[in-house]
């Protein structure tokens, strides 16, 4: 058997730690097969990142390799993405050849040439192509010739693998993916249910280099590589093509059997149908059906299309969508599986046996395109290269292959993590590849305008569905309720943040590549829980602001208390500081200063109006025991009210405190709640006993809140009972008015690590804690990386703060 | 034998215990309402009157005599074909759940400890099966029960009503007045008009 004989092997090790860092690479020289530890002929490559992500490439390698005459110039300019997608390729051929020589055949046919021997080899292939530009300065890492033909088989070997494949037993996958295999299976016997079983494994593996191929690469590489793959298998294609010639061809697409009812013709169309949809935004992927001229199809059963085009239209798909996507196809097969998998039973060591051929296409379609689907939606191409590539485990070290492609993969992060420059934008279309998150950065524009200024831009679309609130009333109510918290959205060093909301149509009309991607909210009626999705049509404009935070990728911050909820995301950590997401009206009093103009309405109001004592007007403005806890912690923690004999005003002590501590054993404590009521200037007064037995944070929280209020007592941020705010304050009678003013204890209605959050978009390496601490609201205290982190529970490594 | 195998493995799987759950997860109070099938009979925790489709006071635990059997049928079909998905996706060292979510605030059900977001294929099924669930007759175990004027509270312990309380609005309500959430103990919330 005659192999080709060289192929090079060039591996980059990336200590591209921070942009602009210095790049190094090994580059080695095998020749043939070959085995790490053999590889002693190498030498090292400097390159720099520069602001425009080039590469810079020092000469010395070549000089050391004795082929400076080859590329003359002292420098040249190298092509970043070029050089990881070369990576890539080298990569995912030298697993190839691991499979095919290092493990499957004697280290006797390994590379041992000299040194020497295959640096001459080496130059004559160079020279003796086209590799390089001749001119100085080079714009392109050199296409390095990789050979994949290491896996010629054998006719022999071919003939005898396709058998093995027919007869059902197990074939590796990736030695399908041979043109030595594919052009010999007219010659093997291979019956036409075989070849196309073998056609359709061999697409898949293509499939799948594809899409980590081109996970890092550029367009013009993956049309390369997808072409190269096609050639590969066409010649099997074509015979396949012939034992059925009433199937159609498919633009050069490998055909697989049809394992659904929908006619392969009607099954384009309603791919095609579903891949329109999907572009514009209106495919259904809750519902999974498609219809088409009066009927219903479940997108489940477009195998092939989903087979051929699924990588497609996960592109098009939102993280949360593609997860979806995959588990309703699985949900849609479970019976099909479940019947398959008996069948397969049944058949045991008879595969030729009825139906048997049939069922494992079946099954291998479903494994084929879960897999495909999977990698769509956890496709860390990088990860997967390395885990190949240590299926072939050799006594020599992978670590620097792995740090490689993880850099490689933090490189690529760069840029959407560089921060944004005055006059830049940026987009956010949700997440994607996240790996298994309960949140999401969602779709939103972020802009920097000259000043420094940060802007977020949503793109939302209110729709009624039984609220009481028009579309555009509530687009208004959104509208303002952005207005009254931007001035009080601040960074930690003081930067500035607006969000504003514009319609679909307004954004159509910002350039292209500024246009977040759309929201839908919908209006329930008002007694619906409001979500980020479906506003009830009482919503308030802290609970707005909390929804819309979730569509910035913030986490919720309170406690999950009930069963079974409790059990699933029970290492969400709660925090303590005022935050949005925890408790936004008391965030929302503590960082947005009002002037309200409350109408007095009844006689305990005017008469406080009207009083010359000064306690009357703090008492009366100031909070109860009702404003600083909620009905959760009275209902848990504490005993129905005890009401107190009514006393004077002046005889009081603490006379202007609404919350007063009347005892405090530690765990039981008693509270007095004071109010002014019908009898001024008499005070109503009431005992409440609270009890926080064990641990629970909720309780101890929520005395220390109340505790905090008893000692220094705080202005209510709204009217209090028997006064109704005024919403026009020209209209407001002096004598029947009281004004309220409150000032803010919050720096800003953010906190820092919120903020930075905001800014970061999807980036994994910014605002890194919040994101680590976000990542353990919707887990289970029993998951792993629950106990990972304990940092969490301190508010300054979660949300940032400083004091 | 292997058909007997097979057989054993089919009863045994349907013959498990199931719990559909409904729930929503909100700043105020996690709303949640939970039947599980037992060898006992069908209870019914409902911890929230949020799913409620009309006005009922009553939060708890309930049981029914009826049997529910075609119900049950149903729900643990759609348990069969989730547990299969999840586990070809273990294969993958993913799980169903993992492809589950967001759903932050947002209604779900929970087929045993698989989460069907309302994204899912089989939401609209399990709406039917919880809703025939709901319509069931239900009698009130634990819990307690509010008046419809809001005065009253009368408490529930081993199926038996107690002594009727008289109900502080305020101090087991978010607001001085509806439309308001409220709570009474370690109960479930009630959401008030």
């Amino acid at each position: 058997m005659m192999r080709e004989l060289t192929a090079f092997l060039f591996v980059f090790l990336i200590a591209a730690r921070a942009y602009g860092s210095e790049l190094t690479a090994q580059w080695f020289c095998p020749q043939e097969s070959y085995n790490i530890q053999q590889l002693t002929n190498e030498a090292n490559v400097r390159v720099r990142i520069d602001a425009a992500g080039h590469v810079y490439l020092s000469p010395d390698i070549f000089r050391t390799k004795g082929m400076a005459i080859t590329f003359g110039g002292n420098s040249f300019v190298v092509d970043y993405d070029e050089c990881i997608a070369s990576f890539l390729e080298d990569a995912r051929k030298r697993a190839e050849a691991y499979k095919a020589s290092v493990c499957d055949q004697s280290e006797e046919q390994l590379c041992r040439l000299p040194a020497p021997e295959i640096v001459e080899k080496l130059k004559q292939r160079i020279e003796s192509s086209n590799y390089f530009e001749t001119r100085k300065n080079f714009t392109k890492i050199p296409a390095l010739p990789v050979g994949s033909s290491a896996i010629e088989l054998s006719a022999e070997d071919a003939k005898a693998m396709l058998k093995d494949f027919c007869d059902g037993r197990p074939v590796r996958t990736r030695l399908l993916l041979s043109a030595s295999v594919s052009s010999r299976l007219e010659e093997s016997g291979s019956d036409a249910d075989c070849a196309r079983r073998y056609l359709q494994q061999a697409q898949a593996q293509q499939r799948r280099d594809e899409t980590q191929l081109c996970g890092l690469s550029e367009q013009r590489f993956c049309r390369i590589a997808r072409q190269k793959a096609d050639d590969t298998i066409s010649p099997g294609k074509r015979f396949a093509d012939r034992l059925n010639p009433s199937t159609p061809s498919t633009s050069g697409q490998t055909e697989v059997p049809t394992t659904s009812a929908i006619p392969s013709e009607l099954e384009n169309v309603l791919a095609t149908k579903f891949e329109q949809q999907l572009k514009a935004g209106e495919a259904n992927i809750s519902g999974g059906t498609i219809t088409h001229e009066g009927k219903r199809y479940r997108v489940s059963d477009l195998d092939n299309a989903i087979n051929q085009r699924g990588t497609d239209w996960m592109n098009e798909m939102s993280a949360t969508q593609r997860r979806q996507f995959l588990q309703n196809y699985l949900v849609d097969k479970a019976p099909q599986i479940r019947r398959d998998e008996q069948v397969l039973k049944r058949c045991g060591d008879n595969p030729q046996g009825p139906g048997c051929g049939e069922a494992q296409a079946r099954r291998s379609q479903v494994l084929d395109n879960t897999g495909k689907m999977f990698e769509g939606i956890y496709g860390n191409k990088g990860q997967r290269l390395v885990e190949e590539l240590l299926e072939c485990r050799t006594e020599d070290s992978e670590d620097a292959l792995a740090e490689l492609l993880k850099n490689l993969g933090k490189t690529n992060e760069v840029a959407k993590c560089m921060d944004l420059r005055p006059g830049d934008h940026r987009v956010f279309n949700h997440q994607r590849n996240d790996d298994k998150k309960f949140y999401e950065t969602g779709d939103y524009l972020l802009k920097r305008d000259e000043s420094g200024k940060y802007q977020a831009v949503l793109n939302l679309e209110f729709s009624n569905d039984g609220g009481r609130v028009s579309s555009q009333d509530m687009l208004n109510r959104a509208r303002n309720c952005m207005q009254t918290i931007n001035p009080y959205l601040k960074g930690p060093n003081g930067e500035s943040l607006e969000i504003s909301i514009l319609t679909p149509t307004q954004v159509q009309s910002l350039p292209s590549n500024q246009r977040p991607n759309k929201r839908e909210i919908k209006i329930k009626p008002s007694n619906f829980g409001t979500n980020a999705s479906n506003y009830a049509d009482s919503v308030d404009c802290p609970t707005i602001a909390h929804e819309v935070m979730h569509l910035f990728g913030l986490c919720d911050e309170y406690e999950e208390t009930r069963s079974p909820l409790k059990e699933k995301w029970n290492c969400r950590v709660a925090t303590k500081a005022p935050s949005l997401m925890r408790n936004h009206q008391q965030a929302f009093d503590l960082a947005i200063p009002r002037n309200l103009n409350c109408h007095c309405g009844d006689e305990p109001c005017r008469s406080v109006r009207q009083s010359t004592k000064p306690n009357a007007m703090k008492l009366y403005t100031r909070k109860s025991f009702f404003d600083v806890t909620d009905q959760s912690f009275r209902n848990k923690f504490c005993e129905p009210v005890q009401s107190l004999e009514p006393m004077e005003l002046d005889s009081l002590p603490a006379g202007d405190r609404g919350v007063v501590l009347s005892s405090d054993q530690g765990a039981r404590f008693v509270i007095e709640s004071r109010r002014i009521g019908q009898d001024f200037p008499k005070v109503q007064r009431q005992q409440i006993t609270c009890n926080c037995r064990g641990n629970d944070s909720e309780c101890w929280n929520g005395k220390l809140a109340i505790l905090s209020e008893a000692r220094t007592g705080s202005q209510r941020s709204s009217c209090p009972a028997g006064a109704s705010p005024l919403a026009d304050q020209a209209a407001a009678n002096p004598q029947n008015t009281l004004k309220l003013t409150t000032t803010p204890s919050m720096p800003s209605l953010l906190q820092p690590n919120q903020f930075e959050k905001i800014l970061a978009g999807d980036c994994p390496t910014k605002a890194q804690d919040y994101q680590d601490c976000a990542g353990l609201a919707y887990l289970s205290k029993n998951d792993p990386r629950c106990k990972q982190l304990e940092k969490c529970h301190n508010d300054k490594v979660f949300l940032g703060i400083r004091q | 034998m292997k058909t007997l195998f097979t057989i054993w493995l089919l009863f045994s799987s349907l013959a498990h215990a199931s719990t559909l759950t409904k729930a929503r997860s909100l700043p105020e109070g996690s709303s949640l309402q939970k039947f599980s099938f037992t060898k006992a009979g069908v209870t019914f925790d409902k911890q929230s009157n949020l799913f409620d489709a009309a006005e009922d006071f009553r939060i708890g635990i309930f049981k029914t005599e009826a049997k529910a059997v075609e119900l049950q049928r149903q729900l643990e079909k759609i348990r069969l074909d989730i547990g299969t998905a999840d586990r070809i996706m273990r294969t993958k060292n993913s799980s169903f759940n993992d492809l589950s979510g967001p759903v932050q605030h947002d209604d779900f059900f929970l087929v045993d400890d698989f989460i069907v977001t309302t994204e899912s294929n089989q939401y609209k099924e399990l709406e039917v099966i919880f809703k025939a669930l709901q319509k069931l007759e239900w009698k009130q175990i634990e819990g307690y029960q509010l008046s419809r004027d809001y005065q009253k509270v009368i408490p529930f312990s081993g199926g038996k009503a107690g002594t009727p309380e008289a109900y502080h609005f305020e101090f087991s309500c978010s607001k001085p007045a509806p439309p308001a959430i409220c709570g009474y103990k370690k109960h479930g919330i009630l959401y008030l008009k």
